[in-house]
């Protein structure tokens, strides 16, 4: 094609239309020496067909030409351009200002009159060409944007699904507690779980990872699995933290992590547990107004890996009557109006303890919010949700997606023998290792949450009375339960000697199974007439002996006090 | 600039100033200003300047501490409003970082 193979302008495809065959012929030379590649037509029509043949970069197009004027043509050979800039030149014998309008009106982006001044030709073209490359690599680049923000949004899609199945938006809905869920971009990365315990009581957590997107969904998985398998299995919640920030330390890289807030709320209403690994203070609105906050003890999850080292088994308080929990993410603090000011913790506070009514407080709180923000966008997820403390409301809880152990199993007989002596007393929990243990046995479908009542009534009994030598009497009165379970914890961190064993054995009778469980300790006694009449206040849900009583086929004493049975029969 | 990163004359130290909102979009900046490749340097982070901090930025903060802890440096953090005081003490991170 070229002449000149070392030229600059290889490739670059000029096309000349002009009905003077001479005009044509003195400006393909000119180009053609600077070499340029040459086209050529006579008239307008010829031109857009020697255009889409062709795919010239610069079109010289003359304006007056039979068939088809140049005006014409340039309109016709834009729109056949497409999205490719093609900068078309016109030449023209006119010289003045209305010519160069009308070349312009026609589409056409410069001109040049005759006679044609060589140098001015080729610099017009140079300089054309050089828009037509920016236009280009900008074109080039727009279709890699929309590609990439296409498949970022498949991406948040996918994150999105996942989030759902973990957090069962579905049985959120079902609980009947009161919160809310805005998401500042796709989807909202704030986890809220709930799930109730063995023991009829609630585990709630509010997660907030750091992130959007599939970052977020990524942890979310592990932390959600971790949270309703282990609170199925009877682990407090300070457990589950510690379970959950070593799985997240492994897992995340370094700069990512979730702030989350537990939640632990007994079947009685009564009693509770709290802990804040990172997000904003945790309320607990009494119904007399009076605001109590719950501060950030410990680092986020999955920072370090003894992070929760000093935080001991957490601390049980109590709940006054009519009390419900307050938790929010930080972008409801954060949350912005439009001169910028931020909602803050003050005005969050403040508008919870202005309901005259507390069942109001909370929607309160959301009119409030959406007043203040006036519409301003969000910069981060907002979740906030109340937790009220009602036995009744709590008994009704589902657990979300629950897998059931496969079929039933046959009833075999075995048995197990736990000992604790005062040193793991003080470091484990060892009932939901034990429950673990007997499931694995023989399943006990549907029996699992008598299962759980029964060993946890018998143990604390062996570990509070016995051992530890308390005086339930002490959780009468408006704090009661706090000092009680604070003098607990001061007694069995001093613990130095004592014991608690447990021999379990399970038998088939006939169809049925037959557990009898066994609890002894050393230190006090236990009183058998206690059996024959229990006190209305007793054990960890403070539903006593009574319950295990009615659960029971039968329970006794043995050793002279130091042992109690229980014998458990099930189909 | 609202990342500056300025050594001390020795080169020992190198100060480290957040102007401004401290979040995602600062990330690269940051980075860059304390990838020095010497050991045993103090770096002093100023956030006397900083408007905001975000959860984003703590994340950076502990990408800061893994590079520092790799070449032996210690990092002291100075100058905080309250309210960029706060997010760090919610975060517990007084344990993981000296502030002043």
């Amino acid at each position: 094609m070229s002449a000149l193979p070392q030229s600059r302008h290889h490739g670059f495809r000029i096309l000349i239309v002009d009905d003077d065959r001479s005009n044509r012929l003195i400006l393909s030379a000119i180009l053609h020496a600077e070499g340029y590649a040459i086209v050529e037509a006579e008239n307008g029509e010829v031109a857009t067909r020697v255009f889409a043949e062709t795919q010239p970069d610069v079109v010289l197009m003359d304006v007056v030409m039979p068939v088809m004027d140049g005006y014409a043509a340039c309109t016709a050979i834009k729109s056949l351009a497409g999205e490719r800039f093609v900068p078309v030149i016109f030449l023209t014998g006119l010289q003045d200002d209305d010519a160069l309008v009308r070349c312009v009106a026609a589409g056409g982006d410069d001109f040049l009159s005759k006679p044609y001044n060589r140098t001015l030709l080729k610099a017009k073209i140079e300089s054309l060409g050089r828009v037509a490359m920016l236009y280009s690599t900008l074109s080039e680049q727009h279709q890699q944007l929309t590609w990439h923000q296409g498949r970022q949004q498949a991406d948040y899609l996918i994150a999105e699904q996942v989030m759902e199945n973990t957090i069962h938006s579905d049985h959120l809905e079902r609980s009947h507690f009161k919160y809310m869920r805005a998401p500042s971009t796709t989807f909202n990365g704030d986890l809220i779980l709930l799930a109730p315990t063995p023991s009829g009581g609630l585990h709630v957590m509010l997660g907030d990872f750091t992130g959007h997107g599939l970052s977020a969904a990524i942890g979310a998985i592990p932390a959600s699995e971790t949270f309703y398998g282990m609170t199925a299995k009877g682990f407090g919640i300070v457990d589950i933290a510690k379970e959950l920030n070593h799985k997240l330390c492994r897992i995340l890289p370094t700069n990512l992590f979730l702030a989350a807030g537990f939640l632990h709320l007994d079947a009685n209403g009564i009693t509770a547990q709290i802990l804040n690994a990172g997000i904003p203070d945790m309320l607990m609105l009494h119904g007399d107004g009076e605001l109590q906050r719950f501060a950030s003890q410990t680092m986020p999850l999955g920072i370090a890996k003894n992070a929760m080292h000093d935080l001991g088994r957490g601390e049980t308080f109590s709940v006054p009557h009519g009390s419900r929990f307050i938790l929010y993410s930080d972008g409801v603090i954060e949350a912005q109006a439009p001169d910028e000011q931020m909602f803050g913790q003050t005005r969050l506070e403040a508008c919870l303890q202005a309901a005259r009514i507390p069942e109001q407080a909370f929607d309160l709180l959301l009119q409030d919010l959406v007043a203040f923000r006036q519409g301003y966008p969000q910069t981060d997820d907002m979740t906030a949700i109340e937790i009220i403390c009602d036995p009744k409301r709590l008994s009704t809880l589902q657990v979300p997606g629950q897998q059931n152990p496969p079929g039933a199993k046959r009833k075999t007989h075995w048995s197990l023998q736990f000992r604790f002596q005062a040193d793991s007393l003080q470091e484990t929990d060892p009932l939901p290792l034990i429950l673990q243990n007997l499931t694995e046995l023989q399943g006990f479908d549907g029996h699992r949450e008598s299962l759980y009542t029964i060993l946890a009534e018998l143990f604390s009994n062996a570990l509070e009375h016995g051992v530890l030598d308390m005086d339930s009497s002490l959780k009468s009165g408006p704090s009661g339960y706090t000092q009680y379970y604070t003098e607990r914890a001061a007694r069995l961190s001093a613990l130095s000697d004592g014991y608690i064993g447990l021999d379990i054995e399970h038998l088939p009778a006939g169809d049925a199974g037959k557990l009898v469980i066994r609890t002894r300790w050393s230190g006090t006694r236990l009183d058998p007439e206690t059996l024959d009449h229990p006190p209305v206040a007793f054990g960890p849900s403070g539903r006593g002996l009574l319950l295990l009583a009615s659960l029971c086929e039968s329970i006794r004493c043995l050793e002279d006090g130091y042992a109690v049975e229980a014998v458990y029969l099930w189909t | 600039m609202s990342v500056t990163s300025t050594p001390s004359a020795d080169g020992r130290q190198v100060t480290i100033s957040v102007r401004g909102r401290f979040d995602f979009s600062q990330h690269q900046e940051f980075r860059n200003s304390y990838n020095q490749p010497d050991a045993g340097l103090n770096y002093l982070l100023d956030l006397s300047a900083a408007e905001y901090m975000d959860s984003s930025a703590l994340g950076m903060l502990l990408l800061f501490r893994e590079s520092a802890e790799a070449r032996a440096c210690q990092i002291r953090i100075v100058h905080c409003r309250e309210e960029i005081k706060k997010i760090l003490v919610i975060a517990n991170f007084q344990k993981l970082f000296v502030i002043e």
